[in-house]
Order: structure tokens, then sequence, then C-alpha cells
């Protein structure tokens, strides 16, 4: 078949791309000079090494991871519920686990896996919230149902952020919280990533291996079961995997918008909407999507920019050529 | 194959609420291997839920259901996936799946639950479209093709479950009278190779062009079902329908007629 030989091309393309922005990125950077560190440091400087391997290094990865975990919930979402303009962030998934983290820090302490099972127990709060919320509506499609209650139940959980920003300890704590809201990952190191790893590798390993069933998971429930599907309950099973790799990923970087929204588009259009190239696509553009926009945030100016803000600003106008754009379909 | 009525429904009662009355109460019918069954109704009348119930998505509170001989709640999903098919009366597909990628779904059955199409599923595909003369539209979008091809489109998914028992949802309620004679001609064929096919329409012409077996539902229920010659009558169409109705032979074909004038 051309056309499976085509997006094998296509895959190819895609990771060795992947993979040289990875190389790339860790010399990116803000020292010895902005902007770019000759590979030949590595070997004369002692201080170069060190940073490379201590923060660089973890951090590229968890760009890397956590570009595919946003992107893989994002492509995940849109086709279980049906809807192609959902994403973590719009059901309710990112703030939940914002407010969960906030508050681990607040009241149980700050330890990096209390946090993570904060911030998913919150997640997927919010995303059975957004969800039941959304059933019990009276009017309206289901997609505007959906993104209405997910703006609602957001609404509820960034007032709760708020409310925990005011009760904060000036100090010590509210810097901490309000790095959630904004998104970052400066202060990644090694062991960061070790405590989220197994969320998000089991999350993504869920997501990547039932890929192709996602698809039959998209369609009615009378045309899922009748393909032999338990449709609750495999839909359920991969909605944990991606919302736990989500808010994984969440409660070290923070909010992190748009990039689960506009990538799985993005694959959909080189890819074609079958989830079995969507999925690995996702999450590969995501990864490199992320990884470049982290680089941007910081070695662009000499204080960091927050991740967050760089992906919405990004996310926000590749969306908006999306919508405008001729070209492509999108039916709502 | 055998002759033993592959569908055979004893006592089947049926309510979505407990407290109401039932949707359907005590039907009994047997439907051999490889014949046509329509049930026959206004809009409304309970037919989605029946084929529902023989789908195995809804469980009935009373009585039992055989298929093959075997009681349906002794399938496991998987060997009940390859058993029966269903072609919904509208499927919402919100993704530009391409012909071929739609169809592909259909092969569920035979995949475990991490496992992509291989080769032979994709060539039973390719031969299922070359049956159903769709070759040239494998790789169009689901989403851009007419009506009458969308129809063919979702037959065809549910044929490469290789179904020995076809559920249709109103499958000609919105096409014109040549891809209704498409469809029907199809489905005739089906039941010819073994098949058995139970589709619902609201048209009794419809069910008269192709089904050996009648099942009239009105306000969820069961009025009368049987082979159609005794139950295509003036009588118990017009007590489905609630407005008088004849039947008239036309060249030998039944035709069902509004009895009535609008003044």
């Amino acid at each position: 078949m051309p056309e499976r030989s085509r997006l094998t091309r296509l895959f190819w393309l895609l990771g060795l791309t992947l993979l040289g922005i990875l190389v790339v990125s860790i010399f990116i950077g803000r020292y010895p000079t902005p902007y770019w560190m000759s590979p030949s440091l590595l070997r004369e400087d002692e201080l170069a090494r060190r940073l490379v391997l201590a923060l660089r290094l973890p951090r590229v990865l968890t760009a890397l991871l956590m570009g595919m975990s946003l992107s893989a919930a994002g492509a995940v979402l849109q086709m279980i519920f049906r809807n192609p303009l959902v994403e973590p962030g719009f059901l309710g998934v990112s703030q939940g686990a914002a407010f969960g983290a906030a508050l681990s820090i607040l009241w149980v302490g700050s330890s990096p896996i209390v946090m993570e099972v904060s911030a998913i127990l919150f997640a997927l709060m919010g995303l059975l919230l957004s969800y039941s919320l959304a059933r019990r509506m009276r009017h309206g499609s289901w997609a505007l149902r959906l993104i209405l209650s997910g703006i609602a139940v957001s609404a509820l959980f960034s007032a709760g952020n708020g409310i925990m920003k005011y009760l904060a300890d000036p100090l010590s704590q509210l810097p901490e919280i309000t790095f959630w809201m904004l998104g970052g990952l400066w202060g990644m190191t090694w062991n960061k990533l070790l405590f989220i790893s197994p969320f998000v590798f089991v999350g993504l390993l869920i997501v990547y291996l039932m890929r192709w069933r996602l698809n039959l998971l998209s369609l009615s429930d009378e045309t899922a079961f009748s393909l032999g599907t338990a449709p609750a309950r495999e839909r359920t099973l991969l909605l944990v995997g991606a919302v736990s790799a989500t808010a994984a990923i969440t409660a070290v970087g923070g909010i992190v918008g748009w990039i689960g929204l506009i990538v799985p588009h993005i694959a959909r259009r080189i890819f074609g909407a079958n989830a079995q190239y969507t999925i690995p696509a996702s999450m590969m553009i995501g990864g490199v999507l992320t990884v470049i926009c982290d680089n941007l945030a910081r070695s662009l100016l000499p204080g960091e920019i927050p991740l967050g803000i760089i992906t919405s600003l990004i996310g926000a106008v590749a969306f908006l050529a999306l919508m405008i754009s001729p070209k492509i379909k999108m039916r709502i | 194959m055998n002759t033993s009525g592959i569908i055979s429904l004893s006592n089947l009662t049926f309510s979505y609420d407990a407290d109401l009355q039932n949707a359907i109460s005590d039907l009994s019918l047997e439907i051999p291997a490889g014949s046509i069954a329509a049930i026959l109704g206004p809009n409304g009348a309970g037919k989605s839920t029946l084929l529902h119930i023989i789908l195995g998505m809804l469980a009935p509170q009373g009585g039992q259901i055989l298929l093959d001989g075997k009681n349906l709640s002794t399938y496991s999903r998987r060997e009940m996936s390859r058993l029966v098919g269903l072609v919904p009366q509208i499927e919402h597909i919100p993704f530009e799946f391409s012909v071929m990628e739609y169809i592909l779904l259909g092969r569920a059955p035979y995949l475990g639950i991490l496992q992509m199409p291989a080769e032979e599923d994709y060539q039973t595909v390719s031969e299922i479209l070359r049956t159903l003369k769709l070759t040239h539209l494998a790789h169009r979008a689901v989403l851009d093709l007419s009506g009458g091809e969308r129809q063919m489109v979702l037959m065809a998914r549910a044929l490469a479950q290789q179904p020995r028992i076809l559920l249709l949802d109103e499958p000609t309620s919105h096409l014109d009278l040549s891809n209704k004679g498409h469809i029907l001609r199809i489905l005739r064929d089906l039941a010819e190779q073994g098949v058995t096919v139970i589709f619902t329409t609201h048209d009794p012409y419809t069910a008269v062009l192709s089904a050996q077996y009648l099942i009239l539902m009105r306000d969820g229920n069961i009025l009368d079902s049987g082979p159609i010659e005794q139950i295509l009558k003036a009588d118990k169409l017009t007590s489905t329908y609630g407005v008088p109705v004849r039947v008239v032979k036309v060249n030998g074909h039944s035709v069902i007629l509004l009895d009535q004038t609008l003044t």
C-alpha cells in the first residue's frame, strides 16, 4: 500500500527531527554565552559538563515527556468525547491538578510524591465533574455542553487556587503556588523526573498500546458495543492513563496550555484520523514543540519566561491559523 | 447451516423503567437462518429497543433469547461481536476517517485489545469493498460521502465482522429509490448466503419488498409477528399506524396505500 509507506516515511522524518532537536537543545542556553554553547566545551569545562548533565538534560527530557503527555492526553480526550475542541486544560484536568498540588503545598507538605498523588486525584476529579455536569445539562449539543461544564469546573478550581494563594505564606508557599499557574520547568532535577516517570510512562504506555482501539471507542456507544468493546470500561482505562500522565507532568511543570489542543489537530492534518498513527504522531510532534518552547523559555531572556506563556502564544496563533484556513475541515 | 431457527425469542419482556408499562411484553418469535425479518412500526414504537436487546446491549427482564441454539447471555463479548453486526441509524463520525480506515474497524472482533489490523484484515476489507462495488471510495473521507454511499460504508463496516446475524436500524429511511433498491438487493444476497437479517423500518413497502418475516410494533408493544403473508393485512397495519390502510396487489406485489382522502 503506497499510503502506508508514505506514513512510515513521515514517521522516520518526525523521529529524526525529534532526536536532532533533543541533541541540539542540550547546547542551547545562557551559559557560557547566550543561546549557544559549543559542544567542545563538554570536554574542556567541568562546570559546563555538570550543567548539561545535572540541569539541562533532565529539563529537556521532562519537556519531551510533557509534550508527549499533554498531546497524547489531548488526542485521547478529543476522540473519547468525540469533540475536536477539548484538551486537558478545558476539562478541569489541568486546573484540578494545580489545585491538588497547591492543596498539598499548603496543608500536607510539598514532598513530590504527595504532591503528585494529590494532583492526579484532583485532576481525575476535575474530569469526572466536567463529564457528569455535561451529562446533566439540558441544552446545547454534547460538544458545547462539555466545553461549558469544563469551563465552569476549571473556574471553580482556579477560584480555589486563588483562595489558597491568598492564604499561602507569601515567602515560602506563594512563589511555589504561583509557579503552577504559569507553568515552567525551571528547577527540574533528575530526582523529580524520577518521581513522575512511573505515572507518565504507565499512562503513555496504556494510550500507546490501545491506540487502534481508541478509534472504536470514538464511535457511538451502540456501534462500539456491537464491535465487541466494553465502551465504559475501556474508555475509563484510557482516560485514567491519559489523565495520570497529564497530572504527573502538571505536578512538576504547572499548567501548560494549548499543546494538548493544537498538537492532535496538526497530527490529524498530517497523518489522518486513524489513532493508530495520530497517537504516536501527537506524542512526537508534542515533544518537538514543547522542547522548542522550553528552549525559548530558558534562553531567550536573561530571566526565565514561564513556559505556559510561550505555549499559549504559539498555540493560540496556530489555532487561529487552523480555524481560519479554508483547507482545514473541522466538524463540530 | 442448520435449519433450526438461528434467532429464537421466547416470552421476552423488557422495560426501561420498572414503574412504566413494559416496552416489550411477552414476545415470542422464531427467525430461521438466512431469512429477512422486518420490524415495522411508526416512529417511536420501540423498534430500536428490540434491536438493542438482540444485540445484547439491553438485558430483558424476562424470557430468553437463543442465538444459534445458545442463550445470548452465555456468549462472551468477543463471540457476540463475531456473530452479530449492527448498522446503526445514524453514525456520527466526528473525525475524517478514510473509508478504508473506517471499515477496518469492523475487524475488531478478530483482534486483541492491543492488536493492530494486519495484512489479512486489509485483504478482507478490500474483498468486501469489491463485493459491494465500493473500491473507488477506499481513500475518500467518510464525511465527504453522499447519503447512499455512506449507508453502504456503514454496512461494509458491519460486514467486515463477518457476522451471521446482521441488524440494521432504518437502513433505507433517508435514501432515494435507487439507493434503497441497492441496499435491499444486498440484504437479499446476504440472506441467500445464510446471514439472518433483521431491520427496522417505518415504511411498510420497504418491508414488503424484502422481508419474509414481519414484527409489527406500536407504542412499545408487539402487535403481531410471523411470516409476512399472514401479517401483512389491512386491519393489522391499520392498528399499527392508527390510520386506515389498504393492501393492494399491483403486478403481484403488495402495495400499501393510505385509505383516506385529504380534504
